[in-house]
């Protein structure tokens, strides 16, 4: 019975000694120790994203010692991804469902809808209308956060839509160097001169395997430049048939098929993003509709495919209107990343304080010098290091004349059908027929009630 | 009696951690996923706060979607044409390279073998640098022309991809196969003066057949699975016409977040399976003879 007793008697002090450790370290880890952890996009990203993590790694050390003065012991840990738009979306969704996500993400405006809707991503609008550098921030780069009347990110680097073009290339076929097309039809025949001039060039308009990546370039610019609407704000409904999609249409059959002046093989290829910056670096492309992010990490020194000399070879025009009455000179698209925080994040507070850090002015002025992007910015002009690099001060002017595509839970399923679109062109189907599928695509998909047609 | 049962007793449970391990990764999550194609279920968007059991619905709503009937067929059409290329010509390549000589034989052991020893994402890379329209090595050969292969003929280029990826593993199971066959078959055939064709009816098919049934399974299950070429090919395009089940599958579930319907057409996939090569399985019957039967005897021809 002794024996007993002593046994109970021992094992009762084990247990006891065993809950007192581990409420220490409870408590201990929830008073004084955080860990934020980031999921961001690895060093192959390169551009902005690079700007962006470098950033990240020079802030830590002084935000570690400010909340160690509060008594906080913060660490940082990343989880970082390769720049794969598609499997990131994949990842983060996972993540997120498995109550697995870091506390602080980098992602894409279109994702934000379908994260916001399931509860995964932190409401930032109190905060940052507590923030006073919030009012530094242009419109543009609010737009890419905002969902339902509600912000719930920090943009840390623009772009906009833009024709890439070779200085040099055009100077020999009989162009002026610093080129600006008034309207989408100038593009076409600054086309054909360049074809006249190089028979084998390619000039790519819209890649098509890389979600949001072709309606970014391509075809939502066009139906807005000839001024229709891809969503009705008011209606809440989206439009699946009209003919200013059309007239989209039209512009993209004479470009593939009528004046072909490229081959549909370009976007078709498993990688047309790194075809089509190839083809620009090695002479066998002269101009191609793209975003202002690719000069970092395609053609600067440590790009993928460096141009000799960046800065009389290279040049970016903004994507024009159709020309018509009554329609903008300018419609490109901008688009950003964005930093969120996790909603299910433990110190959202210190993940904000953090964010605050990353996002102040000096800081994105050299996010945007070093990593040739738009500032979010107003006041990153004010900054010396934003001077240094012409690019992202001469093309700032371009996010005056764009917009920012609609950020909705069902654009994935748009974006794949206007990539349908492109395809049913380079098919040579026509432009009738490519509307035709796409607005029974959009019936079949989203249903009668969520589309409507303009005449 | 008592002893017996006892005996079973004790058996049944020294199995019961594997039986126990066994519903842990096979059966549990087999239930999980049926029971997750009868629901709305979401990894994101609004859906993923409002699940609701759905039962039949999404069975329904797949075999009333156009984009599911094109990929079953495409799925069908890729599984059987690779399949039978596969085995036809690894059979060939086998019976020919037998004849050459070692060092001849070894240097297209190598070349065969090439797309099945190295990882899949290393034989896509080389596979898109073969066939890419600008720079691939095809493109920069003056004596071909060059061909869109990633969009005119994308079907044949993920075919070409898979039939390169797989015919290693089963060239040298034939090539293992006909050298297990004795000697004094090819000698009778020889003396018979058969010739290549004959010789295949009469010496390797009865030899090799249970060989060449579990390439065909094996096969079939592989090009129905098929997945990471494609996608990383032609990502299902251009305009679906690569889509397979696999594919679409993961679009619902990992793009469009739908998992419930994206399971429900992995289950109809895992039925095609079961419904395609059940009965084939089981009407060629391969390992219907009992051990040291004869594998079959030489068949005279006249």
């Amino acid at each position: 019975m002794n024996k007993i007793r002593k046994y109970l008697i021992v094992s009762f002090a084990i247990v006891i000694t065993l809950a007192a450790f581990f409420a220490y370290l409870f408590f201990y880890n929830a008073n004084s120790s955080v860990t934020i952890k980031i999921l961001m996009y690895d060093q192959t990203s390169g551009g902005e994203i690079n700007a962006a993590y470098n950033n990240m790694i020079d802030s830590m050390p002084g935000f570690k010692e400010k909340m160690a003065v509060s008594g906080v012991n913060v660490s940082f840990a990343f989880d970082l991804i390769p720049p794969d738009d598609d499997a990131a979306r994949t990842k983060k969704a996972l993540d997120f469902s498995n109550n697995q996500a870091a506390d602080i993400l980098i992602m894409n405006p279109p994702e934000l809808a379908e994260f916001v809707e399931a509860g995964y991503v932190y409401d930032l609008t109190e905060k940052l209308r507590d923030w006073p550098d919030w009012a530094n921030y242009t419109d543009s780069a609010k737009a890419t956060v905002l969902y339902k009347n509600r912000y719930y990110g920090l943009p840390i680097g623009m772009y906009a839509s833009a024709i890439s073009y070779r200085k040099d290339l055009f100077e020999e076929a009989g162009l002026p160097s610093e080129w600006q097309p008034k309207n989408v039809s100038e593009i076409i025949s600054a086309a054909m001169i360049l074809k006249q001039r190089f028979p084998d060039m390619e000039m790519p308009v819209g890649c098509v395997h890389e979600i949001f990546s072709s309606t970014i370039e391509t075809v939502l610019p066009l139906i807005w430049g000839y001024g229709g609407e891809i969503y009705n704000q008011t209606s809440n409904k989206w439009i699946a048939k009209s003919p200013q999609i059309l007239e989209a249409a039209e512009w993209l059959d004479e470009v593939y098929n009528i004046k072909s002046i490229s081959l549909s093989s370009v976007p078709r290829n498993p990688n047309p993003w790194s075809t089509c910056v190839r083809m620009f670096a090695e002479n066998d492309c002269a101009m191609f509709m793209c975003t202002t992010s690719l000069e970092s990490w395609a053609w600067g020194p440590e790009g993928e495919f460096p141009l000799q000399d960046l800065r009389n070879q290279l040049g970016y025009a903004a994507f024009p209107g159709s020309g018509l009455p009554g329609t903008p000179a300018f419609s490109g698209m901008s688009d950003a990343y964005i930093l969120v925080i996790n909603n299910h994040c433990k110190n959202p507070t210190i993940a904000w304080d953090f964010l605050k850090l990353l996002n102040s002015g000096e800081k994105v002025a050299k996010i945007s010098e070093s990593g040739s992007v738009l500032s979010p910015r107003s006041d990153s002009i004010y900054y010396t290091n934003y001077s240094s690099n012409p690019f992202p001060k001469e093309l700032r002017w371009f996010l005056n004349y764009t917009r920012i595509y609609p950020i909705n839970e069902e654009y994935p399923i748009v974006d794949e059908l206007l990539q349908h679109l492109i395809e049913d062109i380079l098919d040579n189907l026509g432009p009738q027929k490519a509307l035709d599928n796409f607005y029974s695509g959009m019936r079949n998909r989203l249903g009668d009630s969520k589309i409507e047609i303009w005449q | 009696m008592k002893r017996l049962r006892k005996k079973t007793a004790t058996g049944t449970l020294f199995q019961l951690p594997s039986y126990l391990i066994l519903s842990l990764i096979v059966f549990l999550p087999s239930f999980w996923a049926i029971f997750m194609s009868m629901t709305n279920y979401a990894i994101a968007g609004a859906n993923y706060n409002n699940l609701q059991f759905t039962f039949l619905s999404n069975y329904f709503r797949l075999f009333t979607d156009p984009e599911f009937g094109n990929s079953l067929l495409i799925t069908l059409e890729f599984a059987i044409i690779t399949t039978a290329v596969e085995v036809s010509l690894s059979l060939i390549l086998a019976i020919v390279i037998r004849g050459l000589n070692r060092i001849l034989q070894y240097l297209y052991y190598v070349v065969i073998l090439a797309g099945t020893i190295l990882p899949l994402s290393v034989s896509i890379y080389m596979f898109i640098n073969v066939f890419h329209f600008k720079y691939g090595i095809l493109a920069q050969t003056s004596f071909i022309p060059a061909v869109d292969w990633f969009s005119s003929y994308a079907f044949l280029t993920v075919i070409l991809c898979e039939i390169w990826v797989n015919i290693g593993w089963i060239f040298f199971l034939y090539v293992t196969s006909i050298d297990g066959v004795p000697l004094q078959y090819f000698e009778l055939a020889e003396l018979d003066s058969l010739d290549l064709i004959q010789k295949i009816k009469n010496v390797y098919f009865p030899q090799i057949k249970g060989v060449i049934i579990v390439t065909l399974l094996f096969g079939l299950i592989n090009g129905l699975q098929s997945f990471m070429i494609i996608m990383s090919l032609t990502n299902g395009g251009p305009r679906n016409l690569t889509e397979v089940i696999s594919l679409f599958a993961y679009k619902q579930a990992f793009k469009l977040f739908d998992f419930g319907y994206g399971t429900t057409a992995n289950m109809i996939l895992f039925l095609l399976i079961v419904v395609l090569l059940v009965p084939l399985n089981r009407s060629i019957n391969p390992f219907g003879r009992k051990g040291g039967e004869p594998r079959g005897e030489y068949q005279e021809t006249v």
